[in-house]
């Protein structure tokens, strides 16, 4: 048990060295169309930034699974009927 | 032993149902300023009422008010889609505009479209389970 202890540490502190080297690789880059979405987000206020970057596909996106529901619904009801 | 006669699943549905009832209409009212909104709201209240008949083997409502409730639904989207492509030209465009400071009706519009498409999905979701039970019930 303890030989499997110490075989899980080291695998952890190896992981945690290539993480540790990979990122720092990485450039961080600021996105200026944060700005926009934080003063949207003020003008509307929405308290999400996920709900304001989301909103305005959202309403499309479940109106078209609402038609797919109110279609399974119409096409039971004609099934049925037949 | 059948569903209606286990005291564990009719006691825990009859004091969770008004909670679950609850909940679901905080997920399509807060749906315009958080993560979420009127379809999965309707699913919860959908779902909450298909357990709640299967457990209790009654029916809630008769399945024309559910039929209304899903109509109405529809008649508030196609109304609001019909608005706005007449007036901009685009689905549902120049109609994010109406907002309070309240924070339930932060964004009118959506909570009033959040609201039509939760009122059509809970109808759509218990007809659909009602017409399969009726529909085995037939071929039986």
């Amino acid at each position: 048990m303890k030989k499997f202890d110490i075989f899980v540490g080291i695998v952890l502190a190896i992981i945690f060295v290539a993480i540790y080297i990979y990122l720092q690789d990485i450039d961080l880059i600021f996105h200026e169309e944060v700005l926009d979405f934080e003063s949207i987000a003020k003008t509307m206020n929405i308290r999400n930034m996920v709900t304001t970057i989301y909103l305005g596909p959202r309403i499309l996106d479940t109106v078209l699974e609402v038609m797919v529901v109110f279609l399974t619904v119409i096409g039971m009801k004609f099934i049925r009927s037949e | 032993m059948e569903l209606k006669e286990s005291v564990i699943l009719r006691s825990t549905i009859s004091k969770l149902f008004p909670f679950i009832m609850l909940f679901s209409f905080y997920m399509f009212s807060y749906g315009a300023v958080y993560p979420g909104g009127g379809f999965q709201a309707g699913v919860i209240f959908g779902t909450i009422v298909v357990i709640f008949e299967l457990v209790f083997e009654q029916r809630l409502f008769t399945n024309k008010i559910y039929n209304w409730l899903e109509f109405f639904g529809i008649i508030i989207i196609f109304s609001a889609l019909i608005y706005s492509f007449s007036k901009t030209g685009f689905l549902f465009g120049d109609m994010y505009g109406y907002f309070s400071s309240s924070e339930v009706f932060t964004n009118v519009f959506i909570w009033i479209l959040n609201f039509a498409i939760y009122t059509e999905v809970a109808g759509s979701i218990i007809l659909i389970f009602r017409h399969f039970i009726e529909w085995d019930y037939e071929e039986v």
